[in-house]
């Protein structure tokens, strides 16, 4: 064998060998996970995304979420994700089963969301918080997204969908109201649908 | 042959096929590096100003970080390195192309992957996922364009003069060889054919940690190893021992990744050995410092020159597998927080770009029979990004431990690591907007030298290869 052909059949060998270990294991291993049924409750767990939440996960996605919000509550000494309450419990690999893509993220420039579902049931202050976060979190520096958001003129009765409460110099004038875009409304839908705090057997949730 | 003393002008039929090829590789490098600037700078302002700009979609940070962060790596840093990495190949084998014009035209096609990447990211139809984010169009794109450039260093290699294969010969090849596999491999199981939620968080930092440790570290260490010797005319301190440091980093690089998910939801056993491997390659790194810092003599670094970015972006290299080694100590604390965009900021702005810009600086004489940058201006763009990527590094470490110690402690509210972190992003910011200005000011002379030149005759300044030097 010449020397080039050496040097690249060890090249080859040396990288798949992390290939194989790394994505090998994981495609084949944690790839074909399944969802566990819960005895006790009769629900399946992670229990599936609504048609709205999935398609919430895909706006959660084009808008760069993932580059300030992770979604792991993590274990061990490396960490205290757990006592500051970010969720009842570690999540493990099962947790993403449904996730397409799983945000597990890198940073927190802002908080973590693998629970803010459990945080916040109420779709209201979703809207608010996304349309002008610094009225809702003082100090915030997450950016406004109103532009998933219509302002519109009040015709006849008030939309049940509008907006209420918000403050800052985007509130709506007398007479006007802002309304979720379809975008605004299945992120809200995802957001509401995250909550970890389901039994699975390898992670149950601290009491 | 010549002796290591005196560099002789003469013409070289298989280097000349390169001129053009290359010449178009680096521009497009350079333009990438102020688009990637510019729209870094700008996320940069946005996360100290979020009303800054914030009324449009395609304006959210959400979409311009990603956006810069791709710019940078396969606009500028990838580009860059194909370049000069083929012309080095060329110039260490004596060897030349078949065709200048397929390799042009594969070129200006990654360059369109590229180019629609960027737009698909801020248009909102990107992928979530690190170094991923192009559209599948614009990654099938970039491979297809990829096939046409990475084989021509193959065909390069083979037509070599020479037997023996130098180290910079050695970590080009990685290069070329790993990309296209951990690309398709990547894009295939989490984009085009995705695998299951649960096994994609493994996947994406592996090929995080792969792009960076297999695609742009070799091939800048290449051409490190290749112009250090150039400079200080003498041979590498210890090169036998660089074919340990290179299977080690090879193999180690290729684990590595999977420290970015410590204490994540995978199996313990992942994320160990990609810290382990982050430690183990303290190994070759050593090696690599001792065999370009122990070439260098004080009479070669009195003065800021080409050799300057390359002895910093060495500097940035070796502090960078330090950090990696300190991640368990460090992690507790650094891991979410803006530490973590400053080990990136080491490795992509200060290991890659500082030592690509030295080596431009080197190559533009030798490409265009000019006398590329004068010393002043030189000595100028290595202060100003000097400057700008201590500052940018510095802030985000320091700013991210304040920070990080507010997200660690359970006492404390999220809103405090803001308030914590705003002083450093700031002056992250800061250095933001002098690295977007460095990068115009080299562009702007780049393209000068370009401008002035590119109807030159084809003759260039060949210099004794290390191999010369170096008795392998």
């Amino acid at each position: 064998m010449s020397k080039l052909a050496q040097l690249v059949f060890g090249v080859f060998a040396v990288f798949a060998i992390a290939w194989w270990g790394v994505v090998g294991y994981s495609y084949l291993q944690l790839g074909r996970m399944q969802p566990v049924l819960d005895e006790n409750t009769g629900e399946v767990n992670p229990p599936p995304f609504s048609g709205l939440a999935a398609a919430g996960q895909q706006v959660y996605a084009a808008n760069g979420c993932v580059s300030c919000h992770t979604q792991q509550v993590r274990s061990g000494a490396f960490s205290t994700d757990v006592e500051k309450k970010l969720g009842p419990r570690p999540t493990v690999a099962r947790d993403y089963l449904r996730d397409a893509p799983a945000f597990l993220g890198h940073l927190r420039i802002g908080p973590d969301l693998t629970n803010v579902g459990l945080r916040s049931s109420d779709p209201n202050w979703f809207h608010a918080h996304l349309y002008e976060p610094q009225t809702v979190t003082p100090g915030s520096n997450m950016p406004s997204y109103r532009y998933l958001y219509r302002m519109r003129r009040i015709a006849g009765q008030p939309s049940i969908e509008a907006v209420t409460g918000l403050k800052g110099p985007y509130a709506p004038q007398a007479g006007y109201e802002v309304v979720p875009t379809e975008q605004a409304r299945v992120l809200v839908a995802y957001l509401l649908s995250l909550k970890r705090n389901y039994p699975l057997p390898e992670a149950e949730p601290l009491q | 042959m010549t002796s290591p003393d005196t560099p002789t002008t003469i013409e070289v039929e298989g280097e000349a096929t390169l001129r053009l090829p290359v010449i178009m590789f680096l521009s497009s490098a350079v333009f990438w590096l102020v688009v990637g600037s510019f729209l870094g700078c700008l996320s940069a302002w946005k996360l100290v100003l979020p009303s800054l700009l914030d009324g449009a979609g395609w304006l959210t940070y959400g979409r311009i970080q990603p956006a810069a962060e791709n710019a940078l790596i396969y606009g500028w840093a990838s580009q860059a390195g194909i370049g000069l990495g083929l012309w080095v190949l060329a110039r260490l084998g004596r060897a030349g192309l078949g065709s200048e014009r397929l390799l042009m035209a594969a070129g200006l096609f990654w360059n369109l992957g590229v180019l629609l990447g960027i737009c698909s990211i801020v248009a909102g139809s990107g992928h979530a996922i690190r170094g991923l984010e192009f559209s599948s169009a614009s990654a099938t794109i970039l491979l297809l364009a990829y096939a046409c450039i990475g084989i021509w260093s193959l065909v390069l290699l083979r037509n070599r003069l020479k037997g023996s294969l130098y180290v910079s010969q050695w970590y080009l090849l990685t290069a070329f060889l790993c990309f296209p596999w951990l690309y398709a491999t990547a894009n295939m199981l989490l984009i085009w054919y995705p695998v299951q939620g649960s096994a994609q968080g493994p996947i994406a930092a592996w090929f995080w940690g792969n792009l960076i440790w297999l695609w742009l570290a070799p091939m800048v260490l290449a051409l490190a190893y290749y112009v250090i010797p150039q400079f200080v005319r003498r041979p590498l301190c210890a090169y036998p021992s660089s074919v340990l440091a290179f299977w080690a980093l090879v193999f180690l690089g290729g684990w590595s990744g999977t420290r970015q998910l410590i204490g994540g939801p995978i199996p313990a056993w992942l994320a160990s050995a990609g810290v382990a491997a982050s430690i183990m390659m303290l190994i070759p790194a050593t090696i690599v410092s001792i065999n370009t810092f122990g070439a260098l003599s004080a009479r070669n670094i009195s003065a800021a020159s080409e050799l300057s970015f390359v002895i910093v972006g060495m500097a940035c290299f070796a502090a960078a597998v330090v950090q990696g080694a300190a991640t368990p100590l460090v992690s507790a604390v650094t891991h979410f927080s803006d530490y973590a965009i400053g080990e990136n900021v080491l490795i992509v702005l200060g290991f890659v770009t500082m030592t690509l810009l030295g080596m431009i600086s080197y190559a533009l004489p030798r490409l265009t029979s000019d006398q590329g940058f004068s010393q002043k201006e030189t000595s100028r763009h290595f202060w100003s990004f000097a400057w700008s990527v201590g500052t940018m590094f510095g802030a985000l470490t320091f700013g991210g431990l304040f920070q990080g110690f507010a997200l660690y402690d359970p006492r404390v509210e999220f809103i405090s690591s803001v308030d914590l972190a705003m002083p450093f992003r700031f002056l992250y910011a800061i250095g933001g907007l002098v690295l977007l200005g460095s990068s115009i000011a080299f562009a702007v002379a780049f393209a000068r030298v370009i401008l002035t030149n590119i109807s030159s005759p084809k003759t260039v300044h060949v210099y004794s290869r290390p191999q010369e030097l170096v008795n392998v």
